[in-house]
């Protein structure tokens, strides 16, 4: 009992010294987003919400700002850009994190791997775009940040590639950026993906090849695919239930992979309308020949000898390691022929 | 040592007198029984004079046996006739003040060392009704009274088996309290009941007004935020409690038995769980345990989340509850432990006011704490709705409510002061406290931990009465300890 | 150790586990070079889990009267250097995890609290504690695995040829020897009649078969980013979200420190047991305050400047106390 009266007055001593000085919730803004680019120098945006103080909490509004900061390293520009507000700056709920055409050309992995290892500055989860607009461009977002965010959130529920940054902290500096389109007016779209082998930007994907990147990738959600039915001219193409199945098969002495699409056509939608179930039948062909026509373009860019970006060669040696081994030493592992990619998609 | 009747009536009428102080509502009336000089002793408002008179007179009527001394008279009531007198007659001036209080008319004789007890207790009691706690649906809803012998015939009258044993001690210095021990000696452990008895015999008590008070003298070990002894207002509960091996000890004038040994997960029973269907009952435990976590973790959660880790929060509340606090002056930790005490005087307030104006006090106090303080931006809405679905859960075990609301109170401190380490290091010691404890030589958190079959059988979860009637509970085939009494 | 300790066999083993437990979710700091992968990671834990068992069973055919004072002299200082690690080891991990910190007085004060609390309960007391935090951390785990299986990539798994090297490499890496398999040991033996069934090939199956999931399931989220995390399982826990709740990782932190307080707390009861039986002039709270002295100059001496050599000196002292055990030989009851 004594014990227990010394605890507790020493708790209300420290209650009463020390429990009323320290930072709350109320004195932090919470960092929504976060953009990054470099040109000269290193630039950082931090969308942050702030909310106006209101007891009831059910009132309370949000309010979204730019948090601006420029310094010669990514940690200088952070740091500014914090230091720009009072209030301390909360990153624990940051899941964005979108890097300007500068970042994107150079210093990217660097940069992620900053972040990554900083745990102050977000979560490995964030989820990692490139955009296209310039540094000077992102402070102009501020009176709609709340909508900026709302398409950011309706673009992901629709299903669009991610790339996460755990996944740009891979030591062989092979990633798929996904990017995005700042429109004028605030909203943002999809504009393909940038392909990194050995750190470096490599290509860009556009149309269907995103769509197919986001299958191979492991993700099941996929957009409406933009394709050509040939005299019919571009069509948009609903899946449902789009699956890869993957089966490694020895071969005259060596392994092949075989990557087969499956699914079921849903919707197509042309110039002159919504195609009936003949008409789907009918240029099912052809859609099944293009998407393998854009995954053999694909192809020399997602496997190479020094890149991998969807782990086709932990296939290969779950197979047989030492014949996988002995194709790359004889170099005959990343050619064209070891993958053969096949769509046998259906109509509904 | 015990004083011993004397012969002469007049010697013992004023050291009858003299041991009551002459009081007021003592009744000492010299008569002559059947020309034998006699005193009829009561105490006015315990026995009644009517019926003593009636039952008197009739036998000075009907009678023709002429004693030739007070000793013959004596035996002639005593083994007779057929009125109501106790067995065992009153030798000495102890006996003589344990059943005067006990509500009977004491017959003084003169020439004679032993009095006659005569059974006309009539003293006001409040009679047997539905206990304000302990609500069911289903099943009895009789209560336990304030009078001993009330308590321990309704137990009677619910086991009607012939190993229902009830002893009766007395204990307080002062009040010389009657304590009923009862129990089923086929089941219960006899070196339990004789650790018991010998406990209840040697308490210190100068007073004893409810069976609370016995508690801190039958439970050992230190101190602890729970009690190993359990209570129940109700006697269908007492029984269920014997039929399992256990002790129910009665107070008089308390309407309260207390039952051992008592475990923590008994906490969470109730009635109803035996008369609903099992998948439902078992729902309702999980509910009840929830509730318990709940009600104590809660708010030092809630506070220790708020100031170290918000991210824990959805992204939605996160931000309004950032509005919330910055728009009220005081800490989180702070307002919330306001808010937990305000609660607590509410909810004083209105069990001590009249039941008239207690309706009153709740409408203030949703008024002024729930509408008027957030309004005036003194309490912040997430502050009242923890603080409220705190206060909620814990009415869900009444049983608990003491250690909850303290406990809770320690947790804001810890929470809002050390953050998550702080909350993790007083539950730590929380559970090694529940832990730790031996309700009577077994552990207290049996049959959860140690995990046995009795803890899905009838501890978290009840099995259906189709698996409980097959093999009946028994507290001494308990996990986890060997039974040690002293 | 002539004063005995009452505590089943079953209880007993479910302490040692739970302590053995902690390291599979608080990865040790610095202690190891770099992840390896899951399928090696699986072997190498299986290796050591497997000498752990060897060395558990001549301890136990070796103990009982060799439980001298000589031996009780080795294991108490060695205990306080494994408490005064494992509190640096909590207090880092502690701050790893959390965006805002604990003094650090504050978090040694709070151990030590719970310390003596646990300690004073009792072994009974603490091993029922550690089978309701151990339940808890099961469902800890559970809502991990709910909360990461959208990530859970097969392609991730490493397929790495197990040779023998490298297998000798990554248990070289991480094998330790743990103080729990001496007292685990000390205790059985310490009983009026040494149980036959003590549960320990459950205790380190159990181990082997959680560690394996830890692999696994951090391979299989993080891929190739696996091998270079300090702590994986945090940074899984980092990564998933349930519903609306985003960010889960405060709270399955805040699960497995109530493990390390579990253990930390198990290596006081040990410590401060050894001290009553080698400084009986110690009375009441006597022996918990020299041990939290020593745990202390333990955790001052070394934080953050000689970690390493404090490790190592534990290992040493652990060896020299399994080699005297050994080869001390088995004292003639007198005749």
């Amino acid at each position: 009992m004594k014990v227990l009266k010394l605890l507790f007055s020493a708790l209300l001593l420290s209650a009463l010294l020390c429990g009323c000085t320290r930072s709350g919730i109320g004195d932090k803004v919470i960092v929504k987003a976060i953009f990054l680019d470099q040109t000269d120098q290193y630039t950082a945006h931090l969308l942050v919400l702030e909310a106006t103080p209101s007891a009831d909490a059910g009132s309370a509004a949000e309010v979204t700002t730019f948090l601006t900061g420029k310094g010669a390293s990514l940690y200088r520009a952070i740091q500014q850009a914090e230091d720009s507000t009072v209030s301390d700056v909360f990153y624990g709920q940051n899941e964005l994190l979108f890097l300007g055409p500068g970042l994107q050309q150079a210093d990217l992995f660097a940069s992620c791997d900053y972040l990554a290892k900083n745990a102050a500055s977000g979560r490995p989860n964030m989820a990692v775009f490139g955009i296209d607009a310039a540094a000077d461009r992102i402070p102009l977002l501020e009176e709609s940040g709340k909508d900026f965010l709302d398409h950011i959130d309706q673009l992901t529920a629709q299903g669009c590639y991610l790339t996460y940054l755990y996944q740009m902290t891979a030591p062989d500096q092979n990633a798929v950026l996904p990017l995005l389109h700042l429109k004028e007016e605030g909203g943002v779209q999809t504009a393909g993906l940038r392909v990194y082998q050995n750190g470096q930007a490599a290509g860009i994907w556009t149309g269907p090849a995103v769509g197919l990147a986001m299958l191979l990738s492991g993700q099941d959600q996929i957009p409406p695919l933009e394709l050509q039915a040939g005299e019919e001219g571009p069509v948009t193409v609903i899946l449902r239930s789009p699956r890869l199945s993957y089966e490694c098969l020895p071969e005259e002495g060596t392994l092949t992979l075989h990557i087969r699409l499956t699914g079921h056509v849903q919707q197509v939608l042309g110039a002159g309308g919504l195609y009936q179930k003949e008409e789907r039948q009918q240029i099912l062909e052809q859609l099944n020949r293009q998407m393998e026509t854009v995954f053999a373009a694909m192809q020399p860019d997602a496997f190479g000898p020094d890149w991998d970006l969807f782990f086709w060669e932990n296939r290969f040696r779950n197979q047989n390691d030492a014949l996988t081994l002995q194709m790359e030493q004889e170099g005959t592992l990343f050619e064209p022929v070891r993958v053969r990619f096949s769509s046998r998609l259906k109509s509904v | 040592m015990k004083t011993p009747l004397h012969p002469v009536l007049q010697q013992n009428i004023d050291q009858l007198k003299q041991m009551f102080g002459n009081s007021i509502d003592l009744y000492a009336k010299p008569v002559q029984v059947l020309g034998i000089d006699c005193c009829l002793c009561m105490f006015e408002g315990l026995s009644t004079i009517e019926r003593l008179w009636v039952v008197l007179l009739n036998m000075l009527c009907d009678s023709t046996f002429q004693p030739k001394d007070g000793q013959d008279l004596f035996r002639y009531i005593q083994a007779q006739t057929d009125l109501p007198v106790e067995n065992n007659p009153v030798t000495d001036f102890d006996q003589l003040r344990t059943q005067l209080t006990a509500g009977t008319t004491v017959m003084l004789i003169d020439g004679c060392r032993k009095a006659v007890v005569l059974s006309t207790q009539n003293m006001q009691f409040r009679s047997v009704q539905e206990p304000s706690g302990e609500g069911n649906v289903r099943g009895s809803h009789e209560g336990f009274t304030d009078l001993l012998r009330i308590n321990v015939s309704l137990v009677r009258r619910l086991i009607r088996s012939e190993t229902l044993t009830s002893e009766i001690l007395v204990c307080g210095q002062r009040t010389k309290t009657e304590v009923a021990l009862l129990y089923d000696r086929t089941l219960a452990s006899p070196q339990l009941v004789q650790a018991v008895r010998k406990r209840l015999e040697l308490v210190p008590l100068p007073v004893l007004f409810d069976s609370s008070y016995l508690a801190p003298f039958l439970q050992r070990g230190s101190f602890s935020f729970f009690e190993e002894v359990g209570y129940t207002e109700r006697p269908v509960t007492a029984c269920a409690k014997i039929c399992e091996g256990k002790l129910v000890i009665l107070v008089n004038g308390s309407p309260y038995a207390m039952v051992l040994p008592y475990f923590f997960s008994e906490h969470f029973q109730s009635l109803d769980d035996y008369s609903t269907k099992a998948y439902f009952a078992s729902f309702i435990r999980i509910l009840k345990y929830g509730a318990f976590f709940m009600a104590v973790l809660l708010p030092g959660l809630f506070v220790s989340i708020a100031e170290y880790t918000p991210e824990l929060f959805p992204p939605q509340l996160l931000y309004k509850i950032a509005a919330a606090e910055t728009a009220t002056p005081l800490p989180l930790f702070l307002e919330m432990i306001l808010v937990i005490v305000l609660l607590e005087l509410i909810r004083e307030a209105g069990l001590r006011l009249p039941k008239a104006i207690g309706h009153s006090v709740s409408l203030v106090a949703a008024v002024i704490v729930g509408d008027a303080a957030v309004k005036a931006g003194i309490l912040s809405t997430p502050i009242v709705i923890a603080a409220a679905l705190t206060t909620i859960s814990m009415f869900v075990i009444p049983s608990l409510y003491e250690p909850a609301t303290v406990l809770r109170i320690l947790f804001v401190f810890v929470g809002g002061l050390f953050g998550p380490f702080g909350i993790l290091g007083l539950l730590f010691i929380m559970l090694a406290s529940i832990c730790g404890m031996h309700s009577f030589g077994l552990p207290y958190t049996t049959p959860l931990v140690p995990w046995g079959g009795g803890a899905v059988r009838d501890g978290l979860l009840r099995a259906p009465w189709s698996t409980l009637a097959q093999k009946p509970f028994d507290v001494s085939e308990l996990p986890g300890g060997k039974i040690e009494y002293d | 150790m002539t004063e005995r300790i009452q505590i089943a066999p079953q209880q007993l083993a479910l302490l040692a586990g739970v302590s053995l437990f902690t390291d599979a979710f608080i990865q040790p700091f610095g202690r190891q070079s770099g992840t390896a992968s899951a399928q090696m990671g699986i072997l190498a834990t299986a290796c050591q889990l497997l000498i752990w068992y060897g060395v558990f069973l001549l301890l136990r055919r070796k103990a009982g009267s060799r439980q001298n004072q000589f031996v009780c002299g080795l294991l108490l200082p060695a205990l306080l250097l494994a408490a005064g690690l494992e509190l640096i080891q909590g207090e880092r991990f502690y701050s790893y995890v959390m965006d805002k910190n604990l003094a650090v007085a504050a978090f040694v004060g709070i151990v030590l609290v719970t310390a003596y609390y646990g300690v004073h309960s009792g072994m009974n007391a603490l091993s029922r504690t550690a089978s309701a935090i151990l339940a808890v951390s099961a469902v800890s785990v559970v809502f991990l695995v709910v909360s990461v299986v959208p990530q859970l990539r097969f392609t991730n798994l490493q397929p790495a040829a197990p040779g023998l090297a490298d297998l000798l490499a990554a248990l070289r890496r991480q094998f330790y020897l743990p103080p729990e398999l001496f007292f685990w040991a000390f205790l059985l033996e310490n009983t009026a009649a040494p149980p036959k069934k003590v549960h320990a090939p459950a205790v380190f199956l159990g181990l082997l078969s959680v560690s394996s999931l830890f692999f696994l399931i951090g391979e299989m989220t993080l891929g190739p980013a696996y091998q270079t995390q300090e702590q994986p399982l945090f940074t899984i826990a980092r990564l998933g979200g349930i519903s609306v709740f985003r960010r889960l990782d405060a709270l399955h932190a805040s699960v497995w420190l109530l493990l390390f307080l579990v253990k930390i707390t198990l290596y006081f009861a040990m410590a401060v047991h050894l001290a009553q039986q080698l400084c009986p002039a110690l009375g009441g709270r006597g022996p918990f305050f020299l041990v939290s002295a020593g745990v202390l100059l333990v955790f001052l001496s070394a934080w953050s400047q000689q970690e390493n050599t404090a490790f190592w000196l534990l290992q040493a002292a652990l060896a020299i106390l399994l080699l005297t055990i050994l080869l001390i030989p088995k004292k003639e009851p007198a005749k």
